[in-house]
C-alpha cells in the first residue's frame, strides 16, 4: 500500500540497499582470511537508483561470459573488486551503512507521521 | 530481513572460525614445554568463489608445523640423549601471541558486523511499535 507513495518507495529502497550492502560487508569481513577470496562491493545507491542501465550486461549465472556485475536477490548490483579484503575499508563501509539505514528509517518514520496527521490522528 | 539474517549467519561462521583458531593457539601455548610437540595450524578451506553464492568461511584441516623442534641442552633432563640435548617443542611464544591477537581482531570485526545486523533489524522492528 505504501509503495505507491514515492517517498516511501525511496526510503524502502535505500533501506534494502543498506541491508544488502551490510550482508556483502559481513561476507567480506568473515572471509578476510580465506585464501583466494577477493572483496566484493555494492554499486552505490545513487548510481543504481538514478541511472538504471537496462542495456548493461548482467551475469545471472556463474558461467556467463565477461561481465562481472551480478544482481543480488534484492536487485542491487554487486562487483568483485579482485583485490584482497581491506578490513579498515570494510569497517568504514559498515559505518556508512549504519548511517544510510538510519537515515532511511528516519525518513520513513517521519513520513509515516505526516500520513498519520493527515488522517487526523496526532 | 533475509539479507540481515543471512549476514548474521555469515558473521557467525566467521566468529566460529576465529574462535577455533584461538583454541588451537591456546593449545599451542599450553604445550610450549611439551617435549616433541609440533604446533598446530588451522587452515581455512579454499573454494571457488562466485558472486551468486554467499558463504562464510569454513575451517579446513588442522596441519602440524613442520619446522624442526628445538634441541634443548639440559643434561639432567630424563629424556636427554648422550650429548645432553632433548627434543623440545617448535612453539614460538611470540608467534603464538601475535596469532592470538590477529584472531582476536578478526573476531571483534565479525562481532561488530553481527551486532550491526541485529541493531538494524531491531530498529526496523521498532517501526511497528508506534
Amino acid at each position: 500500500m505504501f509503495e505507491n507513495i514515492g517517498i516511501f518507495r525511496v526510503a524502502t529502497d535505500l533501506m534494502s540497499h543498506a541491508t544488502a550492502r551490510q550482508s556483502v560487508t559481513a561476507l567480506n569481513i568473515s572471509n578476510a582470511e580465506t585464501p583466494g577470496y577477493t572483496a566484493r562491493e555494492m554499486r552505490d545507491f545513487e548510481t543504481s537508483y538514478s541511472a538504471p542501465q537496462p542495456l548493461a550486461m548482467n551475469s545471472t549465472r556463474d558461467d556467463h561470459f565477461g561481465s562481472f556485475l551480478t544482481a543480488t536477490k534484492s536487485g542491487f548490483d554487486q562487483v568483485d573488486t579482485k583485490t584482497p579484503v581491506d578490513l579498515e575499508q570494510q569497517l568504514l563501509n559498515s559505518a556508512q551503512i549504519e548511517g544510510d539505514h538510519q537515515r532511511a528509517l528516519n525518513v520513513y518514520r517521519s513520513t509515516l507521521g505526516i500520513l498519520r496527521s493527515s488522517l487526523g490522528k496526532m | 530481513m533475509t539479507d540481515l539474517t543471512q549476514s548474521m549467519s555469515i558473521s557467525s561462521d566467521g566468529l566460529r572460525l576465529q574462535s577455533q583458531r584461538l583454541r588451537h593457539v591456546s593449545e599451542n601455548i599450553a604445550h610450549a614445554d611439551t617435549p616433541g610437540y609440533q604446533r598446530k595450524l588451522l587452515s581455512v578451506k579454499t573454494k571457488e568463489f562466485t558472486l551468486s553464492a554467499d558463504q562464510g568461511p569454513q575451517a579446513g584441516r588442522v596441519v602440524l608445523d613442520q619446522t624442526p623442534v628445538q634441541e634443548i641442552y639440559d643434561p639432567a633432563h630424563p629424556m636427554a640423549d648422550e650429548s645432553g640435548h632433548y627434543r623440545g617443542s617448535n612453539v614460538d611464544l611470540v608467534i603464538e601471541l601475535a596469532d592470538a591477537r590477529a584472531a582476536q581482531r578478526s573476531y571483534e570485526a565479525n562481532l561488530k558486523m553481527f551486532q550491526q545486523a541485529r541493531e538494524m533489524s531491531s530498529s526496523l522492528l521498532d517501526l511497528l511499535r508506534k
